[in-house]
């Protein structure tokens, strides 16, 4: 079965002969657990096209489906709710909230929904991320991959079915960024999640299940890895 | 582009809707010192047109000086005006009279009249000695005109005379009403002081061509003639008006005027800066990226710093502008509405002074407030520009109420605690301004005090007795309340120096007492004490409350072989002397056997033909009494008090104007700075609704902490002067201040509502990816 569906995404900028087209008629489904990869240059449309999955941005033409849903169809406030509860983000640039501790930005999308975090999900979380010391620390005084995994804590504490990172490995070294992508495919694994992630490394991408391109607005299923 | 400077109006253009702010600041700098200065500027040409129209326009008299010195002074070049002038009987204390009414004689030079006071209304001065000028009430009370005979009865016989004109009479002269001044030339006035057996004693009027080195100018004349301290008198209400003045206290104003400017100044400096940093936060990737491209920290405030003074080019004609239409109406509105002397303030005239020192506080202050956002946009890095982070990690404190609250109110309290510097200077904007308005308006209680037409029960008219006893018939009153414009007649009987026996020492007592009016007015200023039992034939009385009154509630006193006893106090009453007592009318003719009144007192209801009114009072009253006229008094005294009320709330507008643009322009500040982090919040979950609350959260924590402080202090200070001047002089014992309190967290929670709506709405249009740059 799949979890999202994007049908026919286009989106343009501008009118007339300044227009841009950065996604012309964009199709492609992900079931569900599926750790999906998209590469691309530079100007391409891949993070676009990320903004019209998470519902960040509106498309001029197309629809996106995400558990058989129609995000677009949503009003302003069903949709944050609808985000909040299904959709995980992880930046390239971290954006933790730098008041909250380790702890409290992991549980921050559940005291946004007004309800009780889960105290044994947390624990086994801060395991799993190697938090477990740092809980109680703020975000300027952890390293870079530290914060990472925090944001990753937080994309997962509300066992969305979709967690989309872009660049997520951006700002990190090779060490840190092995660990960040082994991080993701176990939680992948393990809460059966799907995961978009957005990279420039083909090293990295080769880890997904399967790679899509974007070249000039236009989507090229590059097929499973390994294929 | 011919320099990286040129990017500055082309970033002004982009930038439009963004420096709004900045620019509406400096607008408003140069609007409010345009229109303080214009201000003064008016109130000064009004003042010096009320001060010459009340003690003339001279600079300096001379008494006791002989013709020749007068003379020899008339002939300097500094020179422009002398006149001699004498009178007599200016107290109307003396038996001068014209056709049965008090006369003061003036023994004046023709250009005393036409130039040192400038008082002819209608005719000529006396062309001869036997021709006089009188007062302009003259022909209502004597029914007279130009041509007509009249006679001037002296203590020695009585002198005909021939009026020549009539002219006003003298401001400074007593108030009794039906007081005519005649004015004649000085020959005529030798004449009648030789018939009356009394030396002359003219004074020597003088004024120069300029107001410019009066001080020097006497000291001179003193050393020329030898001439002693006494024998020189400044006219120190026109010289200190005009700025001139050698005298110690009108000089002490200027200092005042100047720290006023400095304060404004500060002010416009802070508010500007403000608003610089929030425009400067707001482009901290912009500077980051200038740095980046090659820019140096000097290139990037000199940036900052012209950017600020382009747009000077803009706002300051449009403060300026404003500041001139603000003076326009200003001044309509008082010329109409407040009349006065008011009456005397220019219409459209525009003040240099105010233009000039409007332009240098707008260049000056931007100048100065761009310091310190100059300095903060150089220090942004090169890095900053990459990341965007501009807040600083050391500056970060944990969110420790998590619990306690929702989280997104939690945020917004950490977000304002975290700004400690910003938590502290806008808390103290806010205690400042609670602080100032409860020290302002202890200071308009005080001024309320002082002044006595604002006492319900001031009179603006009266009848007593030429005696000075009870004598004035009750019925009278009946009488006077039927005439057309008298709104109220309330009389009291009063006994001054009544001996009495007390254990407090006190020998002598002022017996007063009060009707119903009288009593309504006394529960006004009650100080303690049960007023009912001071009602019929009583023994209770009431006090009033005085440094030297040793009388307090309970206290018992002998009066004529009864015994009183004081039931209660008030701050003021119609007699002030040291131990007055208050009874009503039954208590009173009961001790002193008198059942008529002292004084019949009268209100009248709004504007009314004065002249008429006086004429169909005085038809009603006996020639044994005596009519005194409080009416233009009043209203004068009413003018001052508007006019203080005036200036303190547009102290106050200002000051809350202050406070209220520094938490729109923090708050603003503030979530500029954290526009990413707002973005990212929003795409993990948060819901607009939730953003609103984390801000109104940060903006009502620096309102609240400002609130509280500053009632606290601000109670203290109201207090201290409260009880320093009032409860100490007057008895009124303090109360909280509710109603200023409630004025202030009003204008506190509309400036906090205002500066959420912004930020807010700001927000809410931006989609997330605007917010957030990069996902």
């Amino acid at each position: 079965m799949n979890l999202l569906e994007v049908k026919s995404i286009s989106k343009t900028y501008g009118e007339g002969d300044t227009a841009v087209h950065a996604l012309k008629k964009v199709s492609f489904s992900v079931p569900k657990g599926e750790f999906v990869a998209i590469v691309g240059e530079s100007g391409s449309g891949k993070s676009t096209l990320l903004n019209m999955i998470g519902a960040l941005d509106m498309p001029s033409f197309g629809k996106v489906y995400i558990d058989s849903k129609d995000i677009f169809a949503m009003k302003e406030r069903n949709l944050t709710v609808f985000r909040r509860r299904n959709i995980g983000f992880i930046f390239q640039s971290f954006n933790l909230v730098p008041e909250l501790t380790v702890e409290q930005n992991i549980i921050f999308p559940v005291l946004l929904d007004y309800q009780k975090p889960n105290r044994k999900y947390l624990e086994e979380l801060l395991a799993v991320l190697n938090l477990q010391d740092r809980r109680h620390h703020l975000p300027s005084r952890l390293s870079g991959g530290q914060q990472q995994r925090v944001a990753i804590g937080r994309a997962l504490i509300t066992r969305p079915a979709l967690i989309l990172a872009d660049e997520p490995t951006g700002n990190l070294d090779t060490q840190n960024s092995r660990e960040v992508i082994t991080l993701l495919k176990e939680a992948s694994k393990k809460y059966e999640q799907t995961i978009i992630m957005i990279t420039h490394s083909r090293g990295i991408a080769q880890k997904a299940d399967r790679i899509l391109q974007v070249s000039d607005g236009e989507l090229t299923n590059l097929g499973r890895c390994g294929e | 582009m011919k320099s990286y400077l040129s990017l500055i109006p082309i970033s002004a253009k982009v930038r439009r809707r963004q420096n709004r702010m900045t620019l509406m600041c400096i607008v408003i700098a140069v609007f409010l010192v345009t229109t303080v200065f214009s201000m003064v500027e008016m109130m000064m040409k009004m003042e010096t047109a009320e001060m010459i129209s009340t003690h003339g326009n001279w600079h300096i008299s001379l008494q006791g000086i002989s013709e020749e010195v007068a003379k020899q002074i008339s002939s300097r070049s500094d020179v422009d005006t002398i006149a001699w002038s004498d009178k007599i009987n200016e107290e109307a204390q003396e038996d001068y009279f014209v056709g049965g009414s008090k006369a003061a004689l003036y023994g004046v030079d023709e250009s005393w009249v036409t130039n040192i006071r400038d008082c002819l209304e209608e005719g000529l001065y006396p062309q001869s000695d036997n021709e006089v000028m009188l007062s302009t009430n003259a022909k209502n009370i004597l029914g007279v005109a130009i041509g007509d005979a009249v006679a001037v009865d002296t203590p020695s016989g009585s002198v005909d005379y021939v009026i020549s004109g009539f002219g006003e009479h003298d401001p400074e002269f007593n108030k009794i009403y039906d007081a005519i001044t005649v004015y004649m030339s000085r020959r005529a006035f030798s004449k009648v002081c030789e018939l009356d057996d009394r030396e002359v004693s003219p004074v020597y009027y003088i004024r120069f061509t300029t107001n410019r080195g009066t001080t020097n100018r006497i000291n001179e004349i003193k050393e020329d003639f030898g001439l002693a301290d006494e024998s020189i008198d400044e006219n120190t209400a026109l010289l200190a008006i005009t700025g001139y003045s050698s005298n110690g206290y009108a000089k002490a104003l200027y200092p005042l005027a100047a720290v006023l400017f400095v304060l404004i100044l500060l002010a416009g400096i802070f508010m500007i800066s403000s608003s610089m940093n929030s425009n400067v936060a707001e482009r901290t990737q912009f500077f980051g990226m200038m740095r980046c491209i090659g820019m140096s920290k000097k290139q990037v405030t000199r940036f900052v710093r012209l950017e600020a003074l382009n747009w000077c080019k803009t706002a300051i004609p449009i403060g300026i502008f404003f500041g001139i239409a603000a003076t326009w109406i200003l001044c309509l509105w008082l010329r109409n509405g407040i009349e006065g002397e008011f009456t005397e303030l220019p219409l459209f005239n525009v003040s240099v002074i105010g233009i000039i020192l409007g332009v240098a506080e707008g260049i000056l202050t931007v100048f100065l407030a761009a310091q310190s956002p100059a300095r903060r946009a150089a220090r942004v890095s090169p890095a900053m520009a990459v990341s965007g982070n501009v807040l600083n990690a050391k500056n970060i404190y944990s969110t420790r109420n998590l619990g306690a609250v929702k989280v997104e109110t939690a945020l917004g309290i950490s977000h304002a605690m975290t700004a400690r510097k910003n938590l502290f200077l806008m808390t103290g904007s806010f205690a400042l301004s609670i602080i100032l308005f409860l020290g302002f308006s202890a200071g308009l209680d005080f001024a309320k005090v002082l002044i006595p037409s604002t006492r319900s029960w001031q009179p603006d008219f009266t009848i007593t007795s030429d005696d000075g006893a009870c004598s004035v018939e009750k019925n009278l009153a009946d009488e006077l309340g039927e005439i057309n414009g008298i709104e109220r007649v309330f009389g009291n009987m009063a006994a001054v120096d009544v001996p009495s026996v007390s254990g407090k020492n006190v020998s002598e007592v002022t017996l007063d007492s009060y009707e119903e009016y009288l009593f309504q007015c006394a529960v006004d200023s009650r100080v303690d004490g049960d007023f009912s039992k001071v009602t019929g034939d009583s023994n209770y009385v009431l006090t009033i409350s005085k440094p030297h009154n040793p009388l307090g509630i309970g206290d018992k006193i002998q009066v004529n072989g009864t015994e009183l006893e004081i039931a209660g106090t008030v701050s003021e009453g119609l007699f002030e002397d040291d131990v007055t007592l208050i009874c009503t009318e039954e208590t009173f003719e009961h001790l002193m056997g008198k059942s008529d009144y002292a004084m019949l007192n009268m209100q009248v209801s709004g504007s009314v033909d004065k002249d008429g009114l006086v004429q169909s009072i005085r038809s009603l009253m006996s020639d044994d009494y005596n009519l005194a006229d409080y009416y233009n008094s009043n209203k004068e005294s009413a003018t001052e008090y508007w006019a203080f009320r005036l200036v303190v709330y547009i102290s106050l507008s200002i000051i809350v104007l202050i406070a209220a643009l520094n938490i729109i322009n923090s708050t603003s500040m503030s979530v500029s700075a954290r526009t990413k982090q707002y973005g990212a919040m929003r795409a993990v979950g948060m819901d607009v609704r939730q953003l609103t609350k984390m801000i109104v959260a940060e903006v009502f924590t620096y309102a609240v902490a400002g609130c509280m402080i500053g009632c606290v202090l601000g109670m203290i200070l109201n207090k201290m002067i409260f009880e320093a001047f009032i409860t100490a002089y007057f008895g009124e014992m303090w109360h909280v201040p509710i109603g200023e309190i409630s004025i202030v967290f009003l204008a506190i929670f509309i400036s906090a509502v205002i500066a959420v709506y912004g930020p807010v709405k700001r927000m809410r249009n931006m989609a997330i990816i605007d917010t957030i740059g990069d996902l």
